[in-house]
């Protein structure tokens, strides 16, 4: 399963967009436009855009509050994102849901979720409705080794396992639980292995490289759309960043974090492709340049863009607007 | 800690006093029990006497102005805090830390009459239910005026009810919805006096919804006058002044006591018998008219009755009633033997069932056994509420009364 | 009309609307092979096949996230939790999640999804099984809890359910599944936040849902004879709470009990008497009475147990010294 070059070039622009969005939206934190958390997706960029490629259109995504890359690599527009995490009425869950609740539903992204490991849950649902209505849907539920060790993780692998639910399980082990680092959280650290427990194949790979990610989840989607059940990849990668804005870090070195920087998916995506002659060093700063620009105006729309309305406070607490005195007998 | 001056309750339906004047001024140091302001009420000019010892530290309401019962009118301070500067703030004072005191109010430049014990503003709160308080201001109802039937004597909607059929409400009766013109008369009118107010109210509340009927009688008052006459001399000492109404107020109570349904209220649904025998006295005074209670008038002499009449009547036109003094009445006689009048209808004084009518004793010509003779006699006119009494009852009533009037040895059993 | 069992009523609802929509289905412990822990879907399973009557693990969590995340891709999941109690298990599926994600997506996720339990007492099944939780879901904007009593309202009030478009918890009273009731023999709903006047009356307004209608009703039997009239009003819905029916029937009777088989203390009747102070003040000729739980974990022993949840009597003895 090679990528084509275009592909590459693509999932390269992705990433840097991604990377860019982040620092922006890190900057936007810093000016006190952004509230509550931020939690950057940068360092893991590869892992998102890796396995996101490997979907078809139809398929679902249901994902974590570390989500803006994910949205991103789906092909969420990035404005109306950034408009999101500013609290604006343009945002994708109209200011409602903020940086960890990104959702837009018509491109299959069900959601970024706050409580850590509870999704897992929606997703084998979201399987269970696809396998039902026999719609040729894959469900990828991208979460974190830090909600493994929750029962939401086994309950669902259990059911998926069982009814063998169209989906694909994509943890993201990107070594710390918040500022707990994996081998003190986790007696089983590995979730790969977690995974046989429940009868599901599995498969442990290299997060970093994202050529490695695309082949996995590749192989991943098809194992699953071919109705033989779930599966499991566990991608090792690393966040640059700390797990929020403000986080002091004491729990891993900054030697450490240099260290992993070396292995910086653009950096090594961009070696790749200068190597194998696809772009040279002109055509990666072209990339670098036109996403900025991109940013520029994403920046521009978000920050111009109105808070929602006051009106929208009541609206959207149920399905349709509460009359429940109709047709009462 | 600061001390509350509170406009006292002084009376069963006073529901606002109206602020005299201030007999001390803010900063002026104040001695428990010296008097503090002066307040007109329905009824009477009351002082109010400092409950603490302090500083007046502030006057919350000013003169003229009318405050509802329980209300704040002032705050005393006592002179340690006000020097260290521990007193609260005004109206910051939490409401368990202030006393909430009333000023004991007591009859202008008189030793206290009564000094009612000391009450918290809570306690005298008027409990009455929501329901109950919104008809009562829909209809117009004073609820000090309604006797509550609920847990701890709470007013409900049927004690509004049943009220509402005892009086036959009409919503309160603005004084005048368009202003009689008469020519000559000042533009503006002359305003009412609270007691002329009250008055008004009370009996248009009284002709308008209790249906009243009248018995007179002719008592032959020569053995009676034998007698006043003879208490009179022996009293003279000390200056003893029974009259015959005197007479008529101690054989109302005793026949009261034979004949009870007079001696109570209409309660809607039933009647309210009272177990006193509480005889109001109307006394004329400077514009208007008060009623003293002369309490138990069964269980005392003639004498003492005309003794406590003579009193109450001097307090009445001095403006230094108490509040016993005017409540807590079962039946009213109403006197106007001075003025030359042969006979006269006297309106109920609600929620009393009767009222006695008395008029001047003299000497008339009367046809006794063929022969024409002087006689002294009184007319005695009964007004009742027919509601609670008939006219044969009440005629008995009154045929006892005159008993006991003409043969007045009786009224010393 | 025809007379069936309450557990009969469910049953037809269930029935009725998988035949009329095939996205319905059945998921939750013991719905299939076994039939229902309280024999509401007997022989459901061979009706509908395996596909729409789905025995699932003991694990509340994934049986009713599950059922969000199906009812999220189109289905309309009915997930049944055995008894209420093990809601609480759910209990962070139904409100961090059924309840949020319609408003927090703005409108892009609909969670048409109906949960089944079984709350309330008197089985001597203790503590742990025996509770009246409905409070704490009644709590959360986004989610609706409704509470039929009779056979008529608990058919109507599950078709209801099961066509609205929120995520509903619908409890029923393992002590009223064998009691009889007039049901329509066609289609037909109630609608979810109605409260019902059950009986009418003029001296004093009794509010209860559930089981404790039929106490309340006893009880208004018992004033009745003693000249006392009382109307029974059932909420029904507890979520959304539909206060007009009460408020009009206290601004007749000025008096309310609520007879609740949960604590007093934060239950619903707190919500119902607060309700009534605010709507209806002016009408207020007592204070509002409670008879609820009484403040303790559920005992065994069977006259404990008695003890501890309002009888007709309690309501009677209320109602006697509220009227006077």
């Amino acid at each position: 399963m090679d990528l084509n070059q275009d592909r590459l070039v693509s999932m390269y622009r992705q990433m840097v967009l991604i990377r860019r969005f982040e620092e922006r939206a890190a900057d936007f934190y810093r000016e006190g436009k952004i509230g509550g958390f931020l939690h950057l997706y940068i360092g893991e960029e590869a892992v998102g855009v890796g396995a996101i490629a490997a979907l078809e259109p139809q398929d679902y995504i249901v994902t974590h509050y570390r989500d803006h890359g994910h949205a991103l690599a789906r092909g969420l527009d990035p404005k109306r994102l950034m408009a999101e995490l500013l609290g604006r009425a343009t945002g994708v869950s109209g200011g409602k849901g903020g940086s960890m609740h990104l959702a837009d539903v018509s491109k299959g992204f069900w959601g970024g979720y706050g409580i850590v490991g509870g999704h897992i849950a929606l997703a084998v649902g979201l399987a269970l409705s696809a396998q039902y209505l026999d719609e040729n849907r894959v469900v990828l539920c991208i979460f974190g080794e830090g909600s493994t060790n929750i029962g939401y993780f086994h309950e669902a692998l259990n059911l998926a396992s069982l009814w063998k639910l169209p989906v694909v399980f994509l943890c993201e082990n990107n070594l710390y639980g918040m500022g707990t680092a994996v081998e003190r959280a986790s007696a089983v650290p590995s979730v790969a292995a977690k995974a046989c427990a429940y009868n599901i194949p599995a498969t442990r790979i290299d997060g970093m490289n994202i050529s490695t990610v695309y082949e996995a989840a590749a192989l991943a989607v098809a194992h699953v759309r071919s109705g033989q059940g779930p599966y499991l990849i566990e991608a090792m990668c690393y966040r640059f960043p700390g797990h929020s804005m403000g986080d002091p870090e004491r729990y891993r070195s900054k030697d450490e974090v240099d260290r992993y920087r070396e292995q910086d998916p653009i950096l090594m995506l961009g070696k790749q492709l200068e190597s194998q002659g696809i772009l040279d060093e002109g055509g990666l700063e072209q990339i670098d340049h036109d996403v900025s620009k991109v940013i520029e105006a994403v920046a521009v729309f978000a920050d111009q863009s109105h808070a929602p309305a006051p009106e929208a406070l009541h609206e959207h607490v149920y399905a349709h607007p509460l009359n429940h005195r109709e047709g009462a007998a | 800690m600061a001390t509350k001056i509170i406009m006292p309750k002084l009376g069963f339906d006073m529901a606002t006093g109206k602020i005299v004047r201030w007999l001390k001024r803010e900063g002026d140091p104040v001695r428990k029990g010296e008097p503090l302001l002066e307040i007109e009420t329905d009824k009477a000019t009351v002082e109010l006497e400092a409950t603490a010892d302090g500083v007046l530290e502030k006057i919350l309401v000013g003169e003229s102005v009318e405050v509802p019962v329980g209300d704040p009118v002032g705050e005393i301070v006592s002179p340690t805090e006000r020097n260290t500067g521990t007193g609260q703030p005004a109206g910051k004072t939490p409401l368990s830390a202030a006393t909430g005191m009333m000023a004991a109010p007591v009859a202008v430049a008189s030793p206290p009459v009564t000094a009612p014990a000391a009450q918290s503003r809570l306690s005298s709160r008027l409990d009455a239910s929501p329901l109950a308080k919104r008809m009562a201001a829909e209809l117009g109802i004073d609820l000090q005026r309604v006797e509550g039937s609920g847990p701890g004597g709470r007013i409900t909607k049927e004690d509004i009810e049943t009220y509402q059929v005892t009086m036959k409400v009409v919503p309160a009766l603005p004084m005048a919805t368009e202003e009689p013109k008469v020519a000559g008369a000042s533009a503006e009118g002359k305003p009412l006096s609270r007691m002329r107010q009250t008055i008004a109210r009370r009996m248009a509340e009284s002709k308008g919804p209790v249906p009243q009927f009248y018995l007179t009688t002719d008592v032959d008052m020569a053995p009676g006058m034998v007698v006043v006459n003879q208490l009179n001399e022996a009293g003279k000492g000390e200056d003893l002044r029974v009259s015959p109404l005197s007479l008529v107020m101690r054989a109302s109570a005793l026949a009261l006591r034979k004949y009870p349904n007079l001696n109570a209220s209409f309660g809607g649904d039933r009647l309210i018998m009272h177990d006193d025998v509480n005889v109001g006295v109307a006394v004329a005074v400077e514009g208007g008219l008060l009623t003293p209670v002369i309490a138990h008038c069964d269980q005392k002499s003639v004498a003492e009755i005309a003794r406590q009449t003579r009193a109450a009547a001097e307090r009445a036109r001095s403006g230094k009633l108490s509040r016993d003094d005017l409540t807590q009445g079962t039946f009213s006689v109403s006197n106007l033997g001075a003025y030359d009048i042969d006979h006269f209808v006297a309106i109920v004084n609600p929620p009393e069932a009767a009222i006695m009518a008395i008029g001047t004793a003299r000497e008339v010509p009367i046809v006794d056994g063929g022969q024409v003779r002087v006689s002294l006699r009184m007319k005695l006119t009964l007004s009742a509420d027919h509601r609670v009494t008939d006219g044969a009852e009440a005629a008995r009533f009154l045929q006892e009364v005159k008993r006991l009037l003409q043969s007045p040895l009786s009224l010393f059993l | 009309m025809t007379l069936i069992t309450y557990r009969d009523a469910v049953r037809d609802a269930l029935r009725e609307e998988m035949h009329r929509d095939p996205r319905v289905f059945i998921m939750g412990e013991e719905v299939g092979v076994w039939g229902g822990s309280y024999a509401v879907t007997q022989n459901m399973l061979r009706e509908f096949g395996d596909k729409r009557v789905r025995d699932t693990p003991i694990a509340e969590g994934i049986i009713v996230g599950a059922g969000i995340g199906a009812a999220m891709g189109g289905l309309r999941p009915v997930c049944e939790l055995m008894t209420v109690n093990f809601g609480l298990l759910a209990s962070d599926m139904l409100i961090n999640h059924a309840a949020k994600l319609h408003y927090m997506f703005a409108g892009q996720v609909k969670v048409p999804l109906v949960v089944r339990a079984v709350g309330g007492s008197g089985r001597q099944l203790a503590a742990t099984h025996s509770q009246s939780l409905e409070v704490l879901f009644a709590y959360i904007p986004g989610l609706k809890v409704v509470m039929p009593a009779t056979p008529y309202d608990a058919k109507g009030l599950l078709k209801a359910a099961i066509r609205d478009d929120d995520p509903v918890l619908y409890i029923e009273h393992s002590l009223l599944y064998p009691i009889k009731g007039e049901v329509p023999t066609g289609d037909y709903l109630v609608p979810i936040g109605a409260s019902d006047i059950k009986r009418e009356g003029k001296d004093v307004t009794i509010i209860a849902w559930s089981r404790m209608v039929h106490v309340a009703l006893q009880a208004a039997e018992i004033l009745g004879r003693e000249g006392i009239s009382a109307e029974v009003v059932d909420l029904r819905t507890l979520r959304p709470l539909d206060m007009e029916p009460v408020i009009r029937s206290f601004m007749k009777t000025n008096h309310a009990i609520v007879v609740e088989e949960d604590w007093r203390t934060f239950g619903i009747g707190a919500e119902v008497a607060v309700q009534i102070y605010e709507q209806a003040f002016g009408y207020l000729d007592a204070p509002i009475v409670r008879c609820a739980g009484a403040e303790v974990p559920m005992p065994y022993a069977k006259n404990l147990e008695a003890l501890a949840v309002p009888t007709a009597g309690d309501v009677v003895r209320a109602a006697k010294e509220l009227i006077g």
